[in-house]
């Protein structure tokens, strides 16, 4: 079941038409259940008039389709009781009723809530352990007492604690059900006896969970967790950068109006373009969106004709230069002395660097410079921070080690150390996902290029 | 409330945990010694030898024998040593206990159990046992950061009334429960603050002393702040305070003994590196290398002397350069291009500079070329006005918006300018010098950046280390080569 997100316009109102949309795609793929107002949700940034007109909406769109789980939790427990009789007058299946948060309190306070909850609220409770957010645990001997209680129903344990929810399904035993809300843990969890999910990532790609939950319990572990591990990074993501602002993304990279999130979440301060732009690429890997084509990179670099390109002109008498390509990673390499043309064509590649082909230093790491000085920069423009990130991040760092290879052999003088510069252009789909591949392909490829420039 | 301890011992002023000076061989005896007596004649009233900065865990036994040993010779008649004897297990915490006394300690400072957590009643036994087996008055020590077992006020209470234990050096840093410690103990109870950050409000709430990986470098300071204290002149123990406030945030978090390493070879009292695998670069990064440095050479701790720059055949010498040692050439001896790299801060408030220095006439004329000049799909780069030194700002980041334009422009372009003007008034870039100079900075600031004091101080931090370390060939290559496998780019790994 998908934790929906609630989609706002710009002036932060419900988009309803946003919202109808996100029900019926996840419908369409297949849910069993939906939760309106859950964490993912954004309740907590919202009055109780509109997750009460949330539910409304909810219980229209999904005209009767699937069964509604309501997030209904509230600080108080009265104001929850309230909630979660509104939700059971409007025809909601259960409810989703998170721990008490900021103002906590112990364990009785934990037991007297939900056993309140459950009498009054006229619907079947699902308690939620989401320690992350609320700072308080529910202790499992509390849910085991909890658990004796008629119309408490589950537990949704998003804590991602390995051990705590194995302790949950063995100490209950089948008696209320375990769901799982940590998208990570998702097969981890049913594989060892939890039969039901509510997670943020089920906006996105329900599908594939329920292929993975059909999968483990027809035994097939190994293709189960195959498939698991194609959606992890998603899941990975969605967790750590806020879970709505993700999910949102990625549901209008699809073509939903999932709308945006409210202040102070919606500032691009959780979720980076560069994470967006990962997202993205995340989708197109697990076929939820069409992938981009990319040209392949170039066979050969010719370094003087690429610093050519760049407004540079060099003496190619004065330069020691070599080139290399793996159909990964291409690059072209001149060296040359401080003194001579390439001196300044390092200068003026630094001073006046051309949008998207940027040269940067080349560093192992930062603040750890290779010598002699050299830069590097890509031949197929940059276009977003993320693939700024792939270009000085694996492609800088294959780049550097490959230097200081050279280096450890005693390729380079010393004092070509100290009197040479070097200038790298390099070639590469910036939106390869795989990344320690791509500083085992620039390694090889630099160092191919550097045999010839230090011979 | 009663102490169990009738001892003649008192803890007074402030003593050094020794770091440990090695050589292939094992403690560094001679090192050892000097440093000794550099903190002797700084103002250390005692030595602590194998503490936690004394890397004790690195030390095999024979090794802290030999460290005890030194320290109770080197210190004879001058100053007591209180010796680190603390040990996982309670027979290993025994025996060292027992060599310490043979060897002329004054105390000893044990170390809760760590690693396999004891429950209460097995940390309190293992006190006891020690305490039984000496003469020596025992001093508990609890740093939870590393041994992951914090001694809580309660548990004080019981250890406090075992016979032999003299006191608590508390290097947690938590005030509240030290706070309840101090008011709950008699006065025979010592009790000494182990945590640099938090010394003046430890020693203004009643502790007796401190034992501090900092006065390894600084005691006085400590001395004067506790004399501050004792006068009721607490404004002035705020300003000791306030002195050493970062680079005491630097030695606590970033390696403690390792750090400490550090700044006593720049100021000049060698005492070689950390044990493997505690190692420079690593959680001693290098931008907090040169941050101690910086902080060494604000409390005037940092040698000063020539450095000569050579420009084909003419030479011009700063003569108070701040040459921390092992770290500033003779001579400077091509200003053809020197380059620059350095990485400051994190989030999206980091800076990340990469700098070009060098004489005029050379390459760095076609940095001038195009300053001030708008080219097609070309980041503007412009000449910096009413700055002494030539200096050509561009970013390496595409602007996104208007808050990012005044990020790069004016909050980053007026770090450079702070940082150029420091290092001249840094006594770096000699005078005479600057007019034939031209630099050229290249700045990156992450669009979502938001904290524009950050992203100064980021920069302008950045910016002094690419300059010192474009001047001063740094890293070296025998760093790059042994750093070229365990060096982690930050943007090298999958999502």
């Amino acid at each position: 079941m998908p934790a929906l997100v609630t989609p706002f316009t710009r002036d932060g109102d419900i988009d309803e038409e946003g919202f109808k949309q996100v029900i019926d795609y996840t419908i369409s793929k297949g849910v069993t259940g939906v939760v309106p107002a859950g964490t993912t949700g954004e309740f907590s940034y919202m009055r109780t008039e509109e997750r009460k007109k949330l539910l409304k909406l909810t219980v229209d769109f999904v005209d009767g389709r699937v069964p509604i789980v309501a997030g209904t939790g509230q600080h108080s427990t009265k104001a929850t009781v309230e909630l979660t009789k509104y939700a059971a007058d409007l025809g909601c299946d259960a409810a989703l009723v998170i721990s008490p948060y900021y103002l906590r309190p112990a364990d009785k306070g934990y037991f007297e809530h939900y056993a309140t909850v459950a009498r009054e609220g006229g619907l079947p409770v699902i308690m939620y352990n989401i320690p992350q957010c609320t700072l308080g645990v529910l202790n499992t001997n509390v849910v085991e007492d909890l658990a004796e209680i008629d119309n408490v129903i589950g537990i949704k344990d998003s804590s991602g604690n390995v051990p705590y929810i194995l302790e949950l399904i063995q100490k209950l035993n089948g008696k209320i059900e375990v769901l799982i809300g940590a998208d990570e843990c998702f097969l981890s969890a049913v594989v060892a006896g939890s039969n039901a999910a509510i997670m943020a990532s089920a906006n996105v790609i329900p599908h594939i969970w329920l292929d993975i939950m059909k999968l483990a319990k027809a035994g097939k572990i190994e293709e189960a967790a195959e498939k698991q591990a194609q959606a992890q990074t998603f899941a990975r993501m969605v967790l750590k950068y806020g879970a709505a602002p993700p999910v949102k993304a990625a549901l209008k990279m699809m073509g939903i109006r999932a709308g945006r999130s409210r202040m102070p979440l919606n500032s691009g301060g959780t979720l980076t373009p560069e994470i967006k732009d990962e997202i993205r690429l995340e989708l197109e890997k697990m076929g939820v969106i069409e992938p981009k084509k990319v040209p392949p990179v170039q066979d050969h670099i010719d370094i003087t004709q690429a610093l050519t390109q760049q407004g540079l002109k060099v003496e190619s008498s004065e330069l020691r230069s070599g080139s290399a390509s793996n159909g990964t990673v291409s690059v072209g390499i001149a060296a040359g002395p401080k003194t001579g043309s390439l001196g300044k064509a390092f200068v003026k590649l630094l001073t006046t660097p051309k949008i998207g082909h940027e040269a940067l230093t080349v560093i192992l790491e930062p603040n750890l410079p290779v010598r002699p000085s050299s830069l590097m920069f890509p031949l197929r423009q940059i276009r977003s921070m993320r693939q700024a990130s792939l270009f000085y991040g694996p492609v800088q760092s294959g780049a550097a080690r490959a230097v200081a290879s050279f280096l450890e052999k005693g390729s380079i003088s010393q004092d070509a150390q100290t009197d040479h510069v070097m200038i790298m252009a390099l070639d590469i789909d910036l939106n390869s996902l795989n990344r320690r591949e791509i500083v085992a392909s620039a390694q090889e490829a630099v160092e191919g290029a550097l045999a010839q420039v230090w011979r | 409330m009663i102490s169990m301890y009738d001892g003649d011992f008192r803890f007074k002023g402030v003593y050094p945990a020794l770091v440990t000076p090695f050589d292939e061989n094992g403690v560094n005896e001679e090192q050892y010694r000097g440093l000794i007596d550099y903190t002797i004649k700084a103002g250390a009233t005692g030595v602590v030898p194998c503490g936690t900065t004394g890397e004790f865990t690195s030390m095999k036994f024979d090794e802290k024998v030999e460290a005890i040993r030194i320290a109770c010779e080197a210190t004879k008649g001058r100053v007591p040593v209180l010796a680190g004897t603390g040990a996982a297990s309670t027979a290993d915490a025994v025996k060292l206990t027992r060599r310490a006394e043979e060897l002329g300690a004054a105390g000893v400072l044990v170390v809760s159990p760590y690693f396999l957590k004891p429950s209460t009643k097995e940390i309190y036994e293992h006190f006891e046992k020690v305490a039984n087996s000496t003469e020596l008055p025992v001093f508990v020590y609890n740093i939870p950061q590393v041994t992951g077992v914090p001694l809580h006020w309660t548990m004080i209470d019981g250890l406090r009334e075992i016979d032999g234990i003299a006191g608590l050096k508390d290097s947690s840093g938590d005030l509240i429960n030290l706070t309840t410690i101090l008011v709950r103990k008699p006065n025979e109870f010592q009790v000494m603050v182990g945590h640099d950050e938090v010394a003046l409000p430890a020693l203004a709430s009643g502790c007796d002393g401190a034992i501090l990986a900092s006065a390894n470098v600084f005691p006085d300071r400590y001395i004067r702040m506790q004399t501050a204290l004792s006068e009721g002149d607490l404004k002035n123990a705020r300003i000791i305070q306030r002195s050493i406030q970062k680079i005491v945030r630097i030695f606590v978090n970033r390696g403690g003994g390792l750090a400490v390493k550090a700044a006593l070879n720049m100021i000049g009292v060698p005492v070689g590196h950390a044990r493997k695998p505690l190692q420079e670069g690593d959680s001693l990064g290098y931008g907090d290398i040169d941050e101690i440095r910086v902080c060494l050479e604000d409390l005037q701790m940092i040698p000063r002397g020539p450095v000569t720059f050579k420009m084909g055949n003419r030479s011009i010498v700063a003569e108070e350069y701040p040459r921390a040692v092992g770290m500033v050439p003779d001579s400077i001896d091509d200003l053809t291009l020197l380059h620059g790299e350095a990485l400051f801060g994190a989030g999206s408030e980091v800076a990340h500079i990469d700098l070009v220095l060098g004489i005029r006439d050379g390459p760095m004329s076609e940095a001038l070329d195009r300053a001030g000049k708008i080219d097609e799909g070309v980041h503007p780069s412009n000449l910096i006005k009413d700055l002494e030194l030539t200096t050509v700002f561009a970013p390496t980041v595409t602007i996104t918006s208007e808050g990012h334009k005044t990020m790069v422009y004016e909050v980053a372009q007026k770090a450079v300018v702070d940082a150029v003007r420091r290092t001249i008034t840094d006594r770096i870039l000699p005078e005479e010098l600057v007019p034939d100079l031209v630099l050229a900075v290249n700045a990156f600031v992450h669009p979502s950046a938001v904290n524009p004091k950050r992203v100064h101080i980021n920069n302008f931090i950045a910016v002094r280390h690419a300059i010192r370390r474009a001047l001063e060939g740094r890293q070296s290559t025998e760093e790059i080569i042994s750093r070229k496998e365990s060096a982690r780019h930050p943007f090298a790994y999958n999502q």
